[in-house]
């Protein structure tokens, strides 16, 4: 994949073509949405939604077994469940498409289980740099160029 | 709106969907944020080390809704300091003390820190290393925030940078530029505009940009 420069903007046939498939899901009508488009609370929701997206344009499956999946989840979710208490419209896309790739052989969830845990007890900062409490550069007035803080 | 009964059958499957065995669901699905985004992390970093799917074209589908969740939870912690200086000195003394007050929250252990933009100072945030980013005020990263260029050149020419995204902090403002890291992550609470004297903390927040709360422009009253 090329980089695309900084301001890159993404194209509307692109928005287009997922509007349709989220047009396209069952209960429709219980995703978040804000003015109309489709919303996220949480930044993992979007990740679940762009995994599932981008598999789906790469061709790993069809987009009606995502559906199916989805249906089906829902529906267990709604018959234990009395109350909106703890209704997550991601939760559902997110047990959805794990069980789709279960089933197609592209995870398994016992590996699953073991990689969740192990991100769980990895603590935040351990493949990453310690905390800069100080810039890392300083351009000071009326000049060019940056001066690194060594 | 399509219901489920209607759902269209354009893939190759006879019934419509593929066959579902039972589904026992119940009590076993992860129930908190932070165990369900554990989860989601994890599912992708298997799909992408099986070759299953490139990280890039996640990437690039995250990025058509990264606007979606974040930047406006940035934008509503700015307008109230503008409009509420009480809350700004607990902005820039404790910001996650000061976003957990209006109910921004974020990952356990990670400090956030905000950096104010004055006349005399103008702040910029990169992360020299990877993509750490403030995701729960600003939410996902732009994907040209994880490029080496980004990273590389605004710590070289931060002017720059700006200047790409139409920006001149002007000539006699000193640029400093922050180094986000896991469990510490900077963002920018930008000067507030000339011209908005006497309105409300929703006008306001609208009038602010992703781009401005990491440092690239500055929040500006549309003409």
């Amino acid at each position: 994949m090329t980089i695309p420069p900084m301001n890159e903007v993404v194209p509307p046939e692109v928005r287009e073509r997922l509007d349709r498939l989220v047009d396209e899901l069952p209960y429709n009508e219980e995703i978040p949405r804000r003015s109309g488009d489709v919303a996220f609370n949480h930044a993992w929701e979007i990740r679940a939604f762009a995994i599932a997206t981008a598999m789906h344009d790469d061709g790993a499956f069809d987009w009606p077994e995502f559906q199916g999946e989805l249906i089906c989840s829902i529906q267990a979710w709604e018959s234990d469940n009395d109350t909106t208490a703890g209704w997550s419209y991601y939760d559902r896309w997110m047990e959805a498409l794990e069980r789709l790739l279960q089933a197609k052989g592209m995870l398994d969830t016992a590996e699953l289980d073991r990689r969740t845990a192990e991100v769980l007890s990895t603590p935040a900062n351990s493949h990453h740099h310690p905390p800069a409490r100080e810039p890392v550069a300083v351009v000071p007035p009326r000049a060019g160029e940056g001066r690194p803080n060594e | 709106m399509t219901t489920p009964a209607e759902a269209p059958n354009s893939g190759g499957h006879t019934d419509g969907f593929p066959s579902q065995g039972p589904h026992p669901v119940a009590g076993t699905f992860p129930r908190s944020d932070a165990e369900v985004a554990a989860r989601v992390k994890a599912m992708e970093s298997i799909l992408v080390e099986k070759n299953l799917i490139a990280s890039d074209a996640i990437d690039y589908m995250s990025s058509v809704f990264e606007n979606e969740v974040g930047p406006h939870l940035g934008a509503k912690a700015t307008a109230r300091a503008w409009v509420d200086p009480e809350f700004k000195l607990l902005l820039l003394a404790d910001a996650t003390a000061a976003c957990h007050q209006i109910d921004i929250g974020g990952i356990q252990g990670e400090e956030m820190i905000v950096l104010e933009n004055t006349e005399d100072v103008h702040n910029i945030v990169v992360c020299t290393l990877c993509s750490c980013y403030p995701w729960p005020v600003l939410g996902l990263p732009p994907n040209w925030y994880k490029y080496p260029a980004y990273r590389a050149r605004t710590v070289r020419d931060p002017r720059g940078v700006m200047a790409e995204f139409g920006f001149d902090p002007g000539p006699d403002v000193e640029v400093k530029v922050w180094d986000s890291s896991a469990e510490l992550r900077y963002w920018v609470l930008p000067r507030r505009p000339e011209g908005t004297e006497g309105w409300g903390e929703e006008e306001l927040a609208a009038l602010v940009t992703r781009d401005s709360l990491i440092g690239l422009t500055d929040v500006s009253v549309p003409e």
